[in-house]
Order: C-alpha cells, then sequence, then structure tokens
C-alpha cells in the first residue's frame, strides 16, 4: 500500500507475524514490532536496514517551488549536456532548465501544469 | 443605481485595498479563495463579508469568467471589482458582466478593447498630436515583415506582443543580431503570450535604454477630465517596476501641465471615463512618447492618494455609480513627495529570480508617513502560481529626503523572513549618489551594477519540518494497525468514555 505524508509517497507493506507481531516495511526499510521487551515493557523495535538507495544518480532537480508550464524531451530520448528540457514557471516568470548531464532520459516524472516542490526530482536520466 | 454589493475578483493586497474603501463606504464585499483549507492565506476571506470558493488551480481559478459570474449571482453582487491583472482589462468580461446586469468597476468594454490593441492605441494618440516612438505599423506575421522593420527601425528595439500589458511580452535587442536569433525570440514571445494572454501578436517598437517612464494619474466622470500629477516608475527590472515616486525630479511646471494635458486630450478622444493612466516614455532631452493606457487601478495608485489625498478605489466605484466627480482640477491639492517601493519575494543577489516559500517571521514597519499596503502575515504561504509582490511599502514626506529617509528607516524596520526579498536592494538604492540626485533612467539596474553591492540575506531556509524518517511512519503504521485489531477483538472499548469525562460522572456519584 502507499501512504502519503506530507506530500511525500512511501511504500509500506504489513505482515502479521506470530503472537501479535507485525513486520512492516517502510519503503524497503524492515521494522518488527510487538515483542515485549522484558525489562522496560515497552515496544521493542528491530531493525533491518537495507541499503539505502543510490542517489548519485543523474537526476534534474526543481531549483525552486514552480509549476512545469513546457517539457522539451520525451523519455527514450538522449539529451546532451546544456539541452533545454523544460519550463519551470514561478511567479509569473520562467525559468529554463537544461540538462546537467549527458544520456539518455529514463524517466519524467511530471506532467505539463504540474506543481513541483524545491528539489524534487523532474527528470531522471541514465 | 448605487452600488451596494461588489465582488473582488482578485487576491492579495489589492482585494484588501478595495475591501477598506468598501467598509468605509458601507458597502458589502464578496472575496474569492482558491479551495477549502486555504483561507488563511487568502486573508481577504477574513475581510470581506463573505467568499467563495473557486474550481480551478492557481491564476486560473481568477481567470474562470463562468465561476466568477456564477459566483456573483449567488452572492447578489450588483458589481465587480477587477482590481489589477487577471480580468481587469478583459473586455470579453467587461462584457458579460453587462450582459448580466452586472457593474464591471472600470472603463466601458469597448474602451477596453480599443486600449487592449497596443497598435490601435497609439494611432489614436498619433492622430491627434502626440508623439510615439517609430515603430511598424501593424502586427509582424512572416519572417520578411520581421526582415523589413528590423531594416527600417534598426536595433536597439523592442519586440512587444500587441495585446499585452504589465511589462510581458517584452523582449529588447540592443546590438547587432542575426533575423535567425529575433525569429526565435518572437517565437519564445509567442509561447509566454499564448499562455498569459489569447492574443500572440505582436510589433516592433525602438527602445529608448535612457529614458524615464512617468505616468500620468486621470479621472473622468465622462465629462469632466481631471489630472491627478505624475509618477515616475524608472526604477525597473525585465519591464516590471520596481520603485515609483510622485512627484517627478525630472519635470518642471510647465512640462508637468503641458503632459497632462497631452494624456487628458488621449483619454478625451477616447470618450473614456473612470480611473485610468496614461505612460510615457521621456528621453533625455525631454520628448514625451506615449506608450499605454492602463485603464485600471494600478500597483502604484498609493502615492498619488498620498499626495492628493484623494481615494482612487472610492472614485472608481463613484464613477461607477454614475456620480459625477465633486471637486475641480483646481480643487486638487498636491503635497509633499511619495515614494513606492515594491516588497517582492525575489532574491536581488540572483538577478531578481522568484523566491516561493513559508514566511517564518513577519514584523511590519509603521510610524510617521508610513503606508503599508499588504497580505503578509507570519506563516503565510508565497505561493509560486502568483505574482511576487509580498508588500507595497509607501513614504510620505514634506519633501524628497524626508520621503527617502522614512523609507530607509521603515525598510530597516521591515522584517520578513523564510524567503529572500527586495529589502536589501531598496537600501543599497537609497544610498544611491546617482538615484539621490535623480541622474537615473530605465537600465539604471543593470548599467549602476547596483546588484553588485546588495548584501547577501541570510537563507534562514524555510526552517524544514523535519523529514519524517521511515522509522517514524512504521511506528505510525504500527499504531493504526494496533488499534484496529483492538476494535476487533474488542469492539466495546470503541464507547468506553474518556478518563477526564468518566472522572466527572463518578463524582456526581460521590454527591
Amino acid at each position: 500500500m502507499k501512504v502519503k505524508i506530507r506530500d511525500k509517497v512511501y511504500d509500506v507493506e504489513i505482515s502479521e507475524l506470530e503472537e501479535g507481531k507485525a513486520k512492516i516495511i517502510v519503503d524497503e526499510k524492515e521494522f518488527i514490532f510487538g515483542e515485549k521487551n522484558k525489562e522496560k515493557g515497552k515496544i521493542a523495535i528491530a531493525k533491518t536496514s537495507i541499503p539505502k538507495r543510490d542517489f548519485s544518480k543523474k537526476e534534474i532537480l526543481a531549483p525552486i517551488d514552480g509549476i512545469i508550464s513546457e517539457i522539451f524531451v520525451k523519455e527514450g530520448d538522449f539529451v546532451k549536456k546544456n539541452q533545454k528540457l523544460l519550463f519551470l514557471s514561478s511567479m509569473k516568470m520562467e525559468n529554463e532548465l537544461v540538462s546537467e548531464f549527458e544520456g539518455k532520459i529514463k524517466e519524467i516524472l511530471v506532467k505539463k501544469s504540474q506543481k513541483v516542490k524545491k528539489d524534487e526530482v523532474l527528470i531522471r536520466l541514465i | 443605481m448605487s452600488i451596494r454589493k461588489i465582488l473582488i475578483a482578485n487576491r492579495g493586497e489589492i482585494a484588501l485595498r478595495i475591501i477598506r474603501t468598501c467598509k468605509e463606504m458601507g458597502i458589502k464585499t464578496v472575496a474569492l479563495c482558491p479551495q477549502s483549507g486555504e483561507e488563511s492565506n487568502f486573508i481577504e476571506t477574513s475581510l470581506a463579508d463573505e467568499f467563495y470558493y473557486l474550481e480551478r488551480e492557481g491564476p486560473q481559478g481568477y481567470l474562470d469568467i463562468k465561476r466568477i459570474l456564477e459566483i456573483a449571482k449567488k452572492a447578489l453582487v450588483d458589481s465587480i471589482h477587477p482590481g489589477y491583472g487577471f480580468l481587469a482589462e478583459d473586455w470579453l468580461f467587461a462584457k458579460l458582466c453587462e450582459k448580466n446586469g452586472i457593474k464591471f468597476i472600470g472603463p466601458h468594454f469597448k474602451i477596453l478593447k480599443k486600449l487592449e490593441d497596443k497598435i490601435e492605441a497609439k494611432e489614436v494618440a498619433k492622430k491627434i498630436g502626440i508623439p510615439i516612438l517609430p515603430m511598424s505599423d501593424g502586427s509582424i506575421n512572416s519572417l520578411r515583415d520581421l526582415r523589413k522593420w528590423i531594416l527600417a527601425i534598426r536595433p536597439p528595439f523592442v519586440l512587444k506582443a500587441r495585446k499585452g500589458g504589465g511589462g510581458i511580452g517584452i523582449r529588447a535587442i540592443n546590438g547587432e543580431i542575426s533575423f535567425g536569433e529575433v525569429f526565435t525570440i518572437a517565437l519564445g514571445i509567442r509561447r509566454q503570450m499564448s499562455m498569459a494572454f489569447s492574443d500572440t501578436e505582436f510589433f516592433l517598437e525602438k527602445y529608448l535604454p535612457e529614458a524615464k517612464h512617468i505616468e500620468f494619474q486621470i479621472i473622468s466622470d465622462g465629462k469632466n477630465f481631471l489630472h491627478l500629477g505624475e509618477r515616475e516608475c524608472t526604477i525597473q527590472r525585465r519591464f516590471q517596476k520596481l520603485l515609483e515616486e510622485s512627484p517627478s525630479m525630472f519635470l518642471d511646471e510647465k512640462k508637468r501641465e503641458e503632459t497632462a494635458k497631452l494624456a487628458i486630450k488621449l483619454l478625451k478622444e477616447l470618450r473614456y471615463r473612470g480611473v485610468g493612466t496614461v505612460e510615457f516614455l521621456v528621453d533625455k532631452d525631454k520628448n514625451f512618447y506615449f506608450l499605454e493606457v492602463n485603464p485600471r487601478i494600478q500597483v502604484e495608485h498609493p502615492i498619488t492618494e498620498a499626495r492628493t489625498g484623494i481615494d482612487l478605489v472610492e472614485q472608481q466605484i463613484r464613477i461607477s455609480q454614475g456620480e459625477k466627480i465633486k471637486f475641480s482640477q483646481d480643487d486638487v491639492n498636491f503635497s509633499g513627495w511619495a515614494i513606492e517601493a515594491r516588497i517582492l519575494a525575489e532574491d536581488p543577489q540572483k538577478k531578481f529570480q522568484p523566491t516561493p516559500g513559508k514566511i517564518t517571521k513577519y514584523l511590519p514597519p509603521g510610524g510617521q508617513g508610513i503606508f503599508l499596503h499588504t497580505f503578509l502575515h507570519e506563516s503565510q504561504e508565497i505561493e509560486p502560481y502568483f505574482d511576487s509582490l509580498l508588500a507595497k511599502l509607501i513614504s510620505f514626506g514634506k519633501d524628497r529626503e524626508e520621503a527617502i529617509s522614512k523609507l530607509k528607516r521603515a525598510l530597516e524596520e521591515f522584517q520578513i523572513e523564510g524567503v529572500p526579498t527586495t529589502i536589501p536592494f531598496f537600501k543599497v538604492l537609497l544610498e544611491n549618489k546617482d538615484f539621490l540626485e535623480g541622474d537615473f533612467f530605465t537600465n539604471f539596474v543593470e548599467k549602476s551594477k547596483i546588484l553588485e553591492r546588495v548584501s547577501p540575506q541570510p537563507i534562514k531556509e524555510v526552517l524544514k519540518e523535519k523529514e519524517i524518517g521511515e522509522e517514524e511512519i512504521a511506528q505510525i503504521i504500527y499504531q493504526i494497525y494496533k488499534n484496529l485489531k483492538k476494535t476487533e477483538k474488542i469492539p466495546e472499548e470503541k464507547e468506553t468514555p474518556s478518563n477526564w469525562a468518566m472522572a466527572e460522572r463518578l463524582k456526581m456519584y460521590e454527591s
């Protein structure tokens, strides 16, 4: 299931274990609840963390809050460095976003007229 | 017919400005709000007598003629005040208002239609002997037209949208440039215009980089035409005004009277009725060239109000309900000096890049000779949807020097945190020798390199609400899960009253 908290969507999975215990996975991180901690009588959290995703990928981020007013590329396109990717408009002004990298567009995560937040990933390249 | 109830088809400071005058006149007001839950960001909803929700997001909501007329009918208003921007110059909207028996507070739609076309407006001016800048005599529709007019006018020139306004859809071309480049720029304007305005034709006009921007405020009831003096709006960036003052240091009494007469002559020719502004560019030799008529209340109107004591919104309403202007030109007393600084959510250090965000601290200035028009308050969201105007800070003194020292003092007091603003820019500007001496033109911001001297704004980044970690989310989910489990097993617990209520009941039994 997906849970939206403060504009961010998280992937959540719940599975029941024996004796009222539950395993909850949030964005690939696993937590186990319901084990009685004998000393304090509190709920103990067992954490098995999966290594974080690699964010050093080629991503185009929104420099400021704004609205996507035009997209010039599509998924699968090859783009050069400094090639025009999209227009981000904010406060009646327009900002041309160019590619910081050379590569193939793997994913476009926004649509025209969509409102985006600062640092939100707009386009992923490979 | 006297006006009893007005729908304000706008937002922010101008919505509040209009509501305030309406209250003073005993007129009921209706405000708009984009969506339910957004009331705290649109404080006009709490100042007006009632408010209604729009249907579309951002500016689209305020441009939604169908919905706005629907609200007007539902709220039983007799008039709509459009403010500035959005529908203020939309003749089709004005016409639809009339059709629906609602007064549009502004000039007649036929006048709006005429003035919307910048070329037509210039032709009227030219006809009655008001100088205009060399320009292409019609829309440019082909590369051939473009070539012809570039050769005729030569750079520097500006490419302007035929039906633009508010500085949108203007590009200056300074040096030598290839036709191809000009064409690309023209296409850029088209694209930008199709967002802001319905029409995308453009024309070419000679550009004066070393000019003063001076405009005259006119009011007319259709018979009497009065001028309320000039406003100099020379300090600009991207053809958008930053600071306005009245009077202008550049005009002597003779030139002032002469130009005011020309402005009145033009509006008489147009049979203008209402409040309007005639804009001119003035070159170094004090030659005046007509730019355009703004058939609406303008952002910088408070400096005229400060100098004349005349409420321009009140005049708009009175003229709309058919009243005659109750004073004559001789009754208009001009006194002192007024300056307005536009406090914008823009970072002057980054070429006035827009800076949406959330206001974390807000402490407004006040005191003698200071007026503040704003919608700001702490925790206000500054949306990227709307323009960047946060506040209009106006100072009024007996002369320019006094107005400047008051403005300086007020800028020092003014505290806005959460987003960078233009406050540091004005602090530097008010110390600039050329500005103080009146030796500045529309290219001042670039030419003076003043932005290099603007001190950086400690980006007390909007203290980001702490990012919620996965663990915290897992815990929340577990709590929900646990509660669900509980209710499954022992449903009667649902009805168990809280401890507090129970304690109260027990007490009753005890006594």
